[in-house]
């Protein structure tokens, strides 16, 4: 033994240092591999059915079905793909990478252990190692001792057919595997018992290997209470024949226990008799079609599972057994105990308990009941049903109507989950679990955004949030200068008394957000300014969405300082002015409109104010008055006519100014009260004179009642309780401004956008 | 360190199994399998990460003194990508994907579904305590499973920030976040999981993985390693020397997994390298960059003690050709470069994690791959500068590593569409987008038949003539098919 594993230490280092020469990579090592396989398969078919029949005594035909012939398959398959396979694969990358280029590169993992069981000895012996291979690893396969004829075939044989500096097959019972699980390994790849399953893994971990477990479970088979005859034995044929048709019953997919309607049981239990004869005759013994138990421990495990009297008791069919020849009779047994051992331990072997349920969809709860079984089989023609089955149970695979045959299925994944198992095979599969797609980028050295790079400032910030939502538009406005950055990070915000006090201020937790408009150019201010504060409420109008309420509003307002939006409640908000100069501009610019909504503006003093306190029922409103005689457009005039509203403020211009198409004078309005579309003036002379108003900025307004209101459901009613009809419209809104003005106002802004020094 | 001793009287394997059982049970009742918990759930953490940011900032200033900017891109911004993503495209990611059925199972049809695995647990680790907490977390929503983060002990503000918002925002039935150190993750470790995801060093991922081993139970593990660096000379020097530096130091102060650990180049270029990065670090950092605001500090007193063992061995000490400064009480190290440094040196034989960079010199830069594949170890990342075609074919072809990247460093990390992950001493699976998804997901096998079209073949007696079917039929060939029943082979 000592000698074996001297041996197999420089043996490893070889097959490593072959790994590293990058001999193993090569398409056409694999490719040769591949084809050594498959002539092994081809020149010792005989040897292999031979070594099958004494170590299990599995008939040809069977042992072609489930090993020689789906190992022929899967080569067929690797060889024609191999090459698609093992092309890397283009990943996509957004623009912001530009001139870059991304793709997925399968690398073979270098150094593999398959460790292979004895019921399916050379189909899963050479399904994974075709895997490592197809994926251009070395590997070192170690069959199980306990299908002696099988291994020894593979160890002497399969070498004369491979590569021996890369591939190795190594014999030996539990030591062997013991030493073999203490090297270092790039991947594990496991098929046996969930026992020794977390043995592999634990020592796995030591040297942080990943592993494949192929495990088994209890797979249970769910057979809905079918009602033609066809079907019915159709789904039995299947059944019987995934139970002792595979090896009897030892392969990780058979079906372990039957699951069925108590009304239908019956039935099926005379049906299965009756194919069960027509399969394997009247003496089963002597058909050559039913494998034999491994050996004799195991056939004594199994006979163990039939002492109980319970079990034994529950028997209907079969029961007979062979201890010489290791055959046991397939068997049938009807409500065996749940707890007994053979409900609760995996059966492997040619025994089938058949539980009975009330409804066929109590199968589901059973079946989540217990660990995780490798494959779930369910006979119905019943959609809900199937749906409810792949949704609300979990198994490595889920096969409706048949059983076994996912196994041969090469384009779904085989594995198990949980107890059943980690990882998967076969096909493709088989290539990945033996490969690591390394990611591999490349740049080119002409590309290169600077605001990668340190100092960091908000600028850089905003171009990385711009960059990462891929809004390669706004980057390009960003970096050409012409947006402004919306957002900053001063952990003195956070810090800051009058952020504590502003988080009282909050109304609805929900729309609660934050978004600061201005640029931060280094000489803002150097504490959150409270002196200049406005709140601001969307008078009436429906409610607003807040993003672009603020976003609209800080691209109108364009600010020297820094400006804080925060919404405070519905359609309310809070903005504070880092600049003075911002603060009155904003202010003397009322009345704000959003969408034709009327936004009020108030002042308001932090800290001696309450928002509920603020009286949002008047605003600021320029009028232009209309019809004023010449000689009558004066300060003293204006300001008569300025009271007639709420409250007269000012008048735009002064001497000479004011004589021009119309006055313009400054008045508080309450927006509760109907616009006044002018006053009747009294003329010297005696006669009447109507002078009308027009409103600059006019808001959305009911045309009937004129009401500052989004619209009046509701017929509108006057004082007398009388309908009104249409009195009001758009002749209200003032056609245009004065020019002098909209430089003024306007004419700030645009210094703004040229001096803004973003480059910073 | 009162609350920690409290917090460990209260946290053991029974508060451990309370935790799982509950979260177990909540998963059972089928929650987080449905598609509209999913997407509240990962609105709440994109809402919980924008309300939140200055709170963010300042508790990852308060562990690591990260720069914000540095914050906001790496973790905020990134976490908040991943959760846009996941929300856009989960759809897609949630449908079954058609198999093609061959001849072999017809009439058949097949599917492969995603399921979530069940109750998964999320170790995180300190250098980038938000996003690597929350970015799987996202991964393991988008699949439907109940989830438990254990954020690390070492970046403890960052920690209870996150334990607080995620109880706010997140459905508090299926999502826990658990504080504690060593004893807590022990009792967390002995639970039986459906999946673990550990990022950190390998050291206590291999205690992971034991400890998984015992349930069966699947791991991710994301490990450093490493990472190095090749610079081969005719290249865009400034450029080089700027990603160089931002993934270097710009990266958490080299306190990143995928941070560049060592540069090789030539012995001729060498000496153009240094003057390169001494420029262009203090136009970075300034001339005191123990000052710059935009370097993160070293984590702790125990990785500062670390860090200073590397510079002060004694064939190590002397090759300092760079910075070298250290501020001990602030945990301030200044940008190092040493030069030549032997390759049996503690610096060389460790992960770095530090703003400490030696550079490697070989006299032809194809023997870089030499040194990087004879460590024997395969580290995450390696980078390559080069204008050579054929250099960068070599490169693919022989480094073995997770990730590589020509002509950058760190920014395949960004790319959603690349998978993540290390390979050997680097860790096992990977994430990131669509694979965050498929690392929480169970690929279930779903095939459907009808009754019709019984093959007679597959049952017994079995006879030659069947044998002859059987291999006319898994051979795939519809002739040979039509000759076997037919008779005439």
């Amino acid at each position: 033994m000592d000698k074996v594993m001297i041996d197999l230490e420089t043996d490893l280092k070889v097959m490593r240092e072959c790994c590293r020469s990058g001999k193993t990579k090569e398409l056409s090592w694999r490719r040769s591999q591949l084809k050594g396989l498959q002539t092994f398969l081809k020149e010792n078919e005989v040897e292999i059915f031979r070594a099958l029949r004494d170590d299990l005594g599995k008939h040809y035909v069977e042992a072609f079905r489930d090993e020689v012939g789906l190992i022929k398959k899967s080569l067929n398959l690797a060889l024609k793909d191999l090459q698609k396979w093992m092309s890397s694969r283009e990943a996509k990358l957004p623009i912001f990478a530009l001139l870059s280029h991304a793709e997925l590169v399968p690398e073979p993992l270098g150094l593999v252990l398959v460790i292979s069981p004895w019921n399916f000895p050379l189909a899963l012996s050479l399904e994974p190692l075709l895997g490592a291979i197809a994926a251009g690893n070395a590997v070192v396969l170690k069959p199980s001792e306990l299908a002696p004829a099988c291994s020894s075939l593979l160890f002497n044989t399969l070498p004369n057919y491979l590569d021996n500096e890369t591939i190795k097959v190594i014999e030996g019972g539990p030591a062997v595997g013991e030493q073999l699980l203490f090297k270092k390994w790039d991947k594990i790849f496991f098929t046996g018992s969930a026992r020794v399953g977390r043995i592999v893994m634990s020592a796995a971990a030591k040297h942080l290997t990943p592993v494949t477990l192929e495990l088994g479970g209890k797979c249970p088979a769910v057979l809905d209470s079918l009602s033609w005859s066809w079907d019915k034995e159709v789904a039995v044929n299947r059944i019987i024949g995934a139970k002792y048709g595979s090896c009897a019953g030892q392969a990780c997919v058979s079906v372990d226990y039957l699951l069925v309607e108590k009304a239908f049981s019956s039935a099926v239990v005379e049906l299965m008799k009756v194919l069960i004869k027509k399969m394997y005759g009247d003496n089963p013994r002597e058909s050559q079609s039913v494998g034999r138990i491994v050996n004799k421990r195991h056939f004594l495990r199994l006979k163990n599972l039939l002492t109980d009297k319970m079990v034994k008791d529950s028997i209907v069919y079969g029961g007979s057994m062979d201890e010489d020849s290791l055959f046991i009779e397939p068997t049938i047994l009807v409500d065996p105990p749940r707890e007994s051992t053979i409900m609760t331990e995996e059966i492997f072997g040619p025994l089938l308990p058949i539980i009975t349920l009330d409804k066929i969809e109590d199968s589901i709860d059973f079946i989540n009941a217990r660990p995780k079984p490798l494959a779930i089989y369910a006979f119905t023609k019943n959609e809900t049903f199937r749906r409810r089955m792949v949704s609300q149970t979990s198994s490595g695979a889920v096969v409706f109507n048949d059983a076994i045959i996912q196994y041969a299925a090469d384009t779904i994944p085989f594995g198990g989950i949980g107890e059943s198992g980690i990882g998967n095979y076969h096909g493709k599969f088989s290539f990945d679990t033996f490969s690591h797609y390394k990611a591999v980028a490349r740049r080119s050295f002409l590309t290169d955004f600077w605001f990668r790079f340190p100092p960091w400032n908000n600028y850089k910030l905003e171009l990385f949030e711009t960059a990462y939502n891929y809004d390669y538009f706004g980057m390009l406005l960003i970096i050409l200068g012409l947006k402004r950055s919306r957002r900053r990070f001063d952990r003195r915000v956070v810090k800051s008394v009058e952020w504590k006090r502003l988080e009282n201020l909050r109304l609805t937790k929900a729309d609660d957000s934050q978004l600061q408009i201005g640029i931060n150019n280094g000489s803002s201010s150097s504490k959150y300014s409270n002196d200049y504060c406005l709140l601001g409420i969307v008078w009436k109008g429906k409610k607003i969405y807040r993003e672009a309420m603020i976003k609209m509003l800080g691209n109108l307002w364009i600010t020297k300082g820094e400006l804080t939006a925060k919404e405070i409640g519905e359609n309310k908000y809070f903005f504070s002015f880092s600049d003075k100069e911002d603060f009155d501009r904003i202010k003397a610019g009322r009345p704000c409109c959003f969408d034709r909504n009327l936004v009020v503006l108030k002042e308001f003093d932090m800290d001696s104010m309450e928002p509920k306190e603020v009286n949002f029922k008047h605003e600021e409103l320029w009028i232009h008055v209309i019809g004023l005689p010449i000689k009558l457009m004066e300060r003293e005039t204006a300001k008569v006519i300025g009271n007639t509203t709420d409250w007269f403020i000012t008048v735009d211009g002064d001497g000479g100014d004011l004589k021009g198409k119309y006055t313009r004078i400054r008045v508080l309005i309450d927006l509760t009260k109907p616009l006044k579309r002018g006053i009747m003036i009294h003329m010297d002379d005696g006669h009447i004179k109507w002078i009308s108003f027009h409103y600059e900025r006019l808001a959305k307004f009911c045309f009937r009642c004129g009401i500052h209101e989004q619209s009046c459901n509701q017929p509108c009613l006057d004082e007398n309780g009388t309908e009104v009809q249409k009195q009001y419209g758009a002749f209200l809104i003032a056609s245009q401004r004065r020019k002098a003005v909209e430089i003024k106002f306007e004419g700030h802004g645009q210094s703004q956008w040229k001096n803004s020094d973003v480059h910073s | 360190m009162a609350r920690e001793v409290e917090k460990k009287a209260v946290f053991d394997t029974d508060s451990a199994k309370e935790v799982v059982k509950e979260l177990r049970a909540s998963f059972v009742a089928g929650k987080t399998k449905s598609y509209e918990w999913r997407v509240a759930q990962l609105k709440a953490l994109l809402k919980m990460t924008e309300e939140n940011e200055p709170q963010i900032a300042a508790a990852l200033r308060d562990d690591l003194s990260k720069p914000e900017l540095e914050s906001y891109i790496y973790e905020i911004a990134m976490l908040k990508n991943s959760c846009r993503l996941a929300l856009k495209e989960m759809k897609r990611w949630i449908m079954p994907e058609k198999a093609k059925t061959s001849l072999t199972t017809f009439p058949s049809s097949a599917e492969i579904v995603s399921e979530p695995l069940g109750v998964v647990l999320v170790i995180s680790a300190w250098n980038y305590p938000f996003l690597l907490s929350l970015d799987p977390v996202v991964g393991a929503i988008a699949a439907g499973n109940a989830v438990v983060l254990k954020p690390s002990e070492i970046a403890p503000a960052t920690a209870s920030l996150l334990a607080k918002l995620v109880a706010n925002y997140l459905d508090s039935s299926c999502i826990k976040v658990v504080e504690g150190a060593v004893s807590e993750t022990s009792a967390l470790l002995e639970k039986k999981w459906d999946k673990i995801f550990y990022t950190g060093n390998g050291r206590v991922a291999r205690i992971v993985m034991a400890a998984a081993a015992k349930h069966l139970t699947p791991v991710v593990l994301e490990l450093g390693g490493k990472s190095p660096v090749i610079v081969d000379s005719g290249i865009n020097l400034q450029v080089a020397t700027r990603r160089i530096i931002a993934g270097k130091w710009g990266c958490n102060n080299g306190q990143a997994c995928i941070s560049p650990d060592y540069i090789i180049t030539t012995k001729d270029y060498a000496p153009k390298l240094l003057d390169s990065f001494k420029r262009e670090l203090e136009q970075f950092y300034g001339k005191n960059p123990l000052e710059s605001k935009d370097l993160s500090r070293i984590v702790n007193s125990n990785h500062f003690a670390r860090l200073s063992k590397l510079l002060d061995e004694d064939k190590v000490s002397g090759k300092i050709v760079h910075g070298g400064e250290r501020d001990k009480n602030n945990l301030k190290i200044a940008p190092t470069i040493l030069l030549d440094v032997p390759l049996d040196s503690l610096i060389m034989n460790e992960e770095i994690f530090g703003p400490l960079l030696p550079i490697i010199m070989v006299d032809k830069v194809e023997d870089s791959f030499d040194v990087i594949n004879s460590s024997g170890t395969k580290p995450l990342a390696a980078y390559l500068f080069t204008n050579k075609e054929k250099l960068k074919e070599k490169f693919v072809a022989t480094v073995s590593a997770g990730g590589l990247v020509v002509n950058d460093t760190t920014v395949h990390l960004a790319e959603h569409t690349l998978p993540f992950g290390g390979v050997g001493d680097s860790g096992m699976g990977a994430y990131h987008g669509k694979f965050s998804f498929d690392a929480f997901s169970h690929k279930k096998a779903v095939l459907y038949r009808g009754f019709a079209c019984d093959a007679f073949v597959r049952y017994p007696p079995y006879t030659r003539r069947k044998l002859r079917l059987l291999q006319a039929l898994l051979g795939g060939s519809l002739l040979s098919i039509i000759r076997a029943l037919l008779g005439w082979s």
